[in-house]
């Protein structure tokens, strides 16, 4: 996998920002979860450039790469009824399907 | 084994135990597609003899290593945590093995968590079983069980201490 940024992928975020899981349609091998549509969380990391798992799992290996981010949400805001205040989740997604939020 | 009937004349003999299934209808279909992959060319032979001895022989020795180095060298605790993959190479683990890009579900990326006295982490993947191999070694039945990959990601694990 490259490391570095190569100025021509999607990469709007950065560590801190607020963002938000967005609902796109499902694709075959899409690998955002169901349990954080809608759901907003913070950037935790910059990871890496990679192709999205739609196109990765096709071999298009010479389609667009876009910036992965490990974003950290409050169990509190994912799971009803979670009873505890400083738990946290973080996973991955690819730039696309998340969205700034201003809360 | 000597045994004796009431009517022996020495010229029966006793008819062999049937013989059973020893293999299971998935080992048969990945037999019948790996030798469809191979005639048609999708990996050969050699390909898959490579992968399947760097299949049998990941444990979680490496894995034991990486944590003690850590543990004892706070400067390699640092570039750990910082590059991951980087820095397994110093305790001999290549997450590019066997293919030269990995294995076809570890996509050569991997990031430590540090637990701390305050903060302990939980790991699992909702989504299949991603998992450590080249560190670990094969995951647990558990881990890769629905039960588990739907039940911890809600839930908090409860750690006790005993109290002497």
């Amino acid at each position: 996998m490259e490391r570095t940024n190569t100025g021509s992928v999607p990469a709007r975020f950065n560590v801190g920002d607020r963002v938000r899981i967005k609902d796109l349609p499902n694709l075959f091998y899409t690998r955002a979860q169901m349990y954080v549509r809608g759901v907003s969380g913070t950037i935790a990391a910059r990871t890496y450039e990679d192709l999205i798992p739609e196109d990765e799992a096709w071999n298009r290996d010479n389609a667009q790469r876009e910036q992965f981010y490990i974003v950290r949400f409050r169990q509190k805001d994912l799971w009803d009824e979670y009873p505890f205040d400083n738990d946290t989740l973080q996973t991955e997604f690819p730039d696309r399907w998340l969205e700034p939020v201003s809360d | 084994m000597q045994h004796t009937h009431g009517d022996d004349d020495g010229s029966h003999t006793h008819p062999a135990a049937p013989m059973v299934d020893e293999i299971t209808d998935f080992e048969v279909l990945e037999i019948a597609v790996r030798e469809l992959a191979i005639e048609k060319g999708l990996f050969t032979a050699e390909d898959h003899r490579k992968f399947t001895e760097w299949a049998e022989q990941i444990g979680p020795a490496a894995g034991s290593r990486l944590v003690a180095k850590a543990w004892t060298d706070p400067a390699f605790k640092a570039r750990l945590l910082a590059d991951a993959v980087t820095a397994c190479r110093e305790i001999g683990v290549d997450w590019t093995e066997p293919t030269g890009s990995g294995t076809a579900s570890d996509y050569m990326n991997l990031r430590v968590l540090e637990d701390t006295p305050t903060l302990h982490h939980v790991i699992v993947c909702t989504l299949c079983s991603c998992y450590p191999r080249p560190l670990l070694g094969h995951s647990p039945y558990w881990y890769r069980s629905p039960n588990y990959r739907r039940g911890i990601i809600r839930c908090r694990v409860l750690c006790w201490r005993s109290s002497d």
